[in-house]
């Protein structure tokens, strides 16, 4: 586990490419089009500079909270899912699926309260966003 | 005075109050859902406004209106899930407080902030709307210009325990904010073929992420996790605000309706200007600044009170001169000219009947939200005690079919997902978010106007000192600079001697 | 043509995207569909037989509030009456109404998607973006146009200038010395500008805005000297007395605003309008086009339609079917030419 002073330390390197990057691009800008992507920039590596440099006097380094890597593993995978299938399976097939998902292993309810739960909460969306609102969210599979 | 009875008895018929009371809910739940912002709440009534009579559909629009804008500040206080950015300010101090199980607290002071904010820029509508505009007016591209750099002057501190971390933050923002079609040069910038970007990059996903999503990820990865901190979960909590901390906001609620209603009035200029100065403001003036964004109570009034006053303030230049004073505004008069009004002076004189009774119940639509937040507030905090785990997705699911909502594009709900992952290292590094929303926002209006001056006076920097307004903005801008500097070096000497 | 960027071959993932974007949903019920008919041997004939048997998806190109949206929300209102179904608005803003029209180009081609189209945006894209643009005006088939909304030029009423020669006189006295506002690079009012600058023999200082309210805002605060824009939005403000139409670049001089000459009176051959009308995905069943098309004129020959549309100060301007393509081409040659000789935009 890092700590966050270098973590601060790879930030602002990465931060002074990504405006290195802008300002290069910016340049070649024609008319003044380049300039706002350029006083930015420029302000980002003055900032990157100086929070490489410099360190806070008066705190003591720490290292940020721990991160429970499983937990987060699963999160993102599920996400994912959630993302990419919403479109060629359905959002209201989708999204019970992640919920139940969620809820019965990360949150650890037992199966009863979590698809109870879940179903519940898809209807509520449904009912709001598709039916009252009107949002042509994708409907995959339920099309037609 | 005549007309103004009629108003009155136009909205207390029994139907007009039931579209009040409609539209107040609707309100409220469009402003506290991520994705769906006033602007989109006023759109979507304007169809089901079609087949109603003037004066109710002028009344379900503004009731809409008004309180879309306060129920975005109860998710934001009790979820830190700002549903628009009018409430970011609302929930830098409103969240902490609801951790430590004062939500019910803080959204009744948010209530009665947002009733004051909303009353004081009705009766400054109502009044005085005619001479105002001509502040609207005053406002030229130089001006925006300086009012764009106080805006951004007064958050990239505020915010951070570590200045150069919000000065990175805004930095990011700003180039953020250079994404898209150029209007001037017709060029498109970093857009890399991507036409979802050709208008720049979306401020609601980006918000949305930074905010609800990575708020969803602090929900759901610890194992534990959830919005009370330990000692609070056995914390009863009171509805409503101490007596003795409104006493304590009074002036700074008198401040923040003022410069709401002002900033309101400057076709263009947002929102969230006006809540991050008033937020600012009141830090300024506080004699405990040091406790602002740790869950200071003045901090939620002073955000809440100002982004209500800009209601009524956006409202003036709409019906006096028939500009649009922002987007929700500029919808509004697009359901003004259905039904048959044309904003302008002609609203004041030949509709006189139907502009009052809008703005009489503009008076009750704020205070029609404020008595069902402050009723509705104890059942609400309730969310609070739901483990982040069950809650955390739950966000998730909102913003995802939020920001899918917004232009019914897949496009927007990934990036709001990526921004959800930056905006949750943001804060374990912690880099404040909010500099970047605002530079987001802040970043266009400054450098188009600053353009459009250097078209207007063909590359002649003078013209930013010359005129008496930027003087004096030019002034406000130093000044917010300077005196906290003079602050810390006369403390400094305090403390030497 | 369809799909020109990926050819181009700008290296970037969004076209593998923007297929299963577009293609998604909807491409797999229409091949379920299809399938189905095959099946029960039914053919495309009979599917338009019955036609509008499920609700009707209009896509409209700009946010929702907007002009284009408001009538877009009225047509559709009243073409539900005609249709006997419901016609459900969908917005799809961005890039200047790219996004929502290259999905309306990509769409179904069984008459439940239709939308509007806004020229001269929608034919000019093409060309103006022919990097990035992923269609093209022979993936649409106009149906008909509904209004013509035309240029205006105009100036505060405390303005010195009374009539355009007077703003000319000024203009050649003193080159540039006259601020013009304009709603960005390359669209109608840019362009009409240009027209007239170019016409007039004058130099003038175009300054961009992002959109009516704010260009309106500067010219009554006095921090520009005058406003190109559409009749609609400047009607008004020309009726209040607090702006001062100088020009109309129209044929005729216009209802809402009978006291401004056209451009035409005053000896300039400028003429420029924004128009909107509606469009669908090419290959229609020719029946379902029909029957799109009778509806679309029952609509506009409805006397209710037009008065809604003459609050809002939108000229109605009728032209269908085949009458609607041939104006759309004529239009887009003619900026094509204007384009090749003088981009407004280098690429």
């Amino acid at each position: 586990m890092m700590m966050l002073q270098r973590i601060d330390r790879a930030v602002a390197l990465a931060g002074g490419v990504l405006c290195l990057a802008v300002i290069t691009i910016g340049w070649g800008m024609r008319g003044d089009a380049g300039l706002f992507p350029i006083i930015s920039a420029s302000l980002g590596i003055v900032a990157c500079l100086w929070l490489a440099l410099t360190r806070r006097q008066e705190a003591p380094d720490e290292r940020p909270a721990p991160l429970d890597g499983p937990r987060l593993t699963l999160w993102c995978l599920s996400l994912l899912a959630l993302l990419g299938l919403m479109e060629p399976l359905g959002t209201f097939v989708v999204l019970p699926l992640f919920l139940v998902f969620n809820l019965r292993w990360l949150a650890r309810l037992r199966w009863l309260p979590a698809v109870v739960l879940a179903g519940s909460f898809s209807l509520v969306i449904y009912l709001v966003f598709a039916r009252l609102l009107a949002v042509p969210l994708p409907m995959g599979v339920l099309a037609s | 005075m005549d007309i103004l009875l009629t108003a009155f008895a136009n909205v207390l018929t029994p139907m007009a109050l039931l579209t009040l009371v409609l539209g107040t809910l609707a309100g409220m739940l469009i402003g506290a859902l991520p994705g769906l912002s006033s602007t989109m709440g006023v759109a979507l009534c304007i169809p089901i406004t079609f087949n109603m009579p003037p004066d109710l559909a002028l009344i379900l629009l503004g009731a809409v209106y008004v309180s879309s804008v306060f129920g975005g500040s109860v998710t934001a206080i009790l979820l830190r899930t700002p549903g628009t950015d009018a409430s970011i300010a609302t929930a830098l101090d409103g969240y902490p407080l609801a951790v430590a199980g004062r939500g019910g607290e803080a959204i009744g002071m948010a209530a009665l902030a947002s009733l004051f904010g909303g009353l004081v820029s009705v009766f400054v509508l109502l009044a005085i709307a005619p001479p105002l505009s001509t502040i609207a007016l005053a406002f030229g591209p130089q001006e925006y210009t300086w009012l764009a750099i106080f805006g951004l002057v007064t958050i990239v501190g505020v915010v951070s325990e570590r200045p150069v971390k919000g000065v990175l933050s805004a930095a990011l923002g700003l180039a953020l904010a250079c994404v898209g079609l150029d209007a001037f040069t017709g060029l498109q910038r970093f857009t890399f073929g991507q036409n979802e970007l050709f208008d720049g990059v979306p401020l609601l996903p980006v918000l949305i992420g930074l905010f609800s999503v990575s708020q969803a990820f602090n929900l759901c990865i610890p194992r534990d996790g959830g919005v009370l901190s330990g000692e609070a979960q056995n914390l009863q909590g009171r509805s409503l605000p101490y007596w003795a901390d409104l006493k304590r906001c009074l002036r700074t609620l008198w401040r923040s309706s003022m410069i709401g209603s002002i900033v309101g009035i400057l076709p263009g200029a947002g929102t969230s200007i006006a809540a991050f100065i008033s937020y600012n403001e009141a830090r300024r003036h506080s004699a405990f600044p040091e406790r602002y964004g740790k869950g200071e109570i003045e901090g939620v009034a002073a955000s809440e009170s100002a982004n209500n006053a800009v209601t009524g303030g956006t409202l003036i230049p709409t019906l006096t001169l028939g500009i649009p004073g922002n987007a929700v505004t500029a919808v509004f008069v697009g359901g003004l000219t259905i039904h048959g009004m044309i904003p302008g002076p002609s609203l004041f004189t030949q509709h006189a009947e139907s502009t009052y009774t809008l703005i009489v119940s503009l008076l009750f639509a704020n205070l029609m939200f404020a008595v069902l937040g402050l009723w509705l507030c104890r059942y609400m905090v309730a969310v609070t005690r739901v483990p982040g785990a069950v809650l955390g997705p739950m966000i998730l699911l909102f913003s995802v079919v939020g920001s899918y909502a917004l232009r019914n594009e897949m496009f927007d709900v990934w990036l709001t997902i990526a921004f959800g992952l930056v905006g949750y290292f943001m804060e374990r590094w912690r880099y404040p978010a909010a500099p970047l929303v605002i530079a987001l926002i802040l970043g266009p209006i400054l450098e188009v106007n600053f353009r459009r001056s250097m078209q207007i006076a063909q590359w002649d920097l003078t013209t930013f000192f010359t005129r008496p307004l930027s003087v004096a903005l030019c002034l406000l801008v130093v000044l917010s600079l300077l005196v906290p500097l003079w602050r810390r070096w006369r403390m400094s000497r305090r403390v030497a001697a | 043509m369809r799909h020109s960027m990926t050819f181009r071959g700008i290296p970037h993932r969004s076209s593998a995207c923007r297929e299963s974007h577009y293609r998604g949903n909807r491409y797999h019920a229409r091949a379920a569909l299809v399938a189905l008919g095959m099946v029960l041997g039914v053919s495309q004939q009979a599917l338009a037989d019955n036609y509008p048997s499920k609700p009707i998806e209009m896509i409209v190109a700009y946010g929702a509030g907007g002009s284009t949206d408001t009538m877009a929300r009225i047509f559709a209102k009243y073409a539900e009456e005609e249709l006997g179904q419901r016609v459900v608005v969908v917005n799809k803003p961005g890039a200047g109404g790219e996004l929502g029209w290259t999905y309306l180009a990509n769409a179904d081609a069984d008459g439940y998607t239709i939308g509007l189209i806004n020229s001269p945006s929608v034919e000019t894209h093409p060309f103006t973006r022919a990097e990035t643009v992923a269609y093209s005006m022979d993936d649409l088939q106009p149906l008909a146009n509904v209004v013509t909304d035309p240029g205006v030029l105009a100036v505060a009423a405390d303005s010195p200038w009374q009539t355009l020669d007077e703003l000319v006189e000024a203009v050649k006295a003193e080159p540039r010395s006259v601020t013009v506002s304009h709603e960005g690079v390359g669209g109608d009012d840019h362009l009409a500008a240009l027209n007239f600058a170019g016409d007039a023999g004058i130099e003038l200082n175009f300054v961009s805005f992002n959109g009516n309210a704010e260009a309106t805002a500067a010219l009554l605060g006095g921090h520009i000297d005058a406003f190109e824009g559409n009749m609609s939005e400047a009607a008004a403000h020309i009726r209040e007395g607090d702006v001062r139409g100088l020009a109309v670049w129209s044929s005729k001089r216009m209802e809402a605003i009978p006291d401004v000459p056209t451009g035409e009176e005053l000896g300039y051959d400028v003429m420029s309008s924004a128009s909107r009308g509606l469009a669908l995905p090419a290959g229609v069943p020719d029946e379902v086009y029909a029957q799109l098309l009778e509806a679309t004129r029952k609509v506009i020959e409805n006397p209710e339609f037009e008065a809604e549309l003459a609050r809002l100060n939108m000229p109605l301007d009728p032209l269908y079917g085949e009458e609607y393509v041939k104006s759309l081409e004529a239009s887009q040659e003619r900026f094509k030419a204007l384009w090749d000789e003088n981009p407004w935009i280098e690429q």
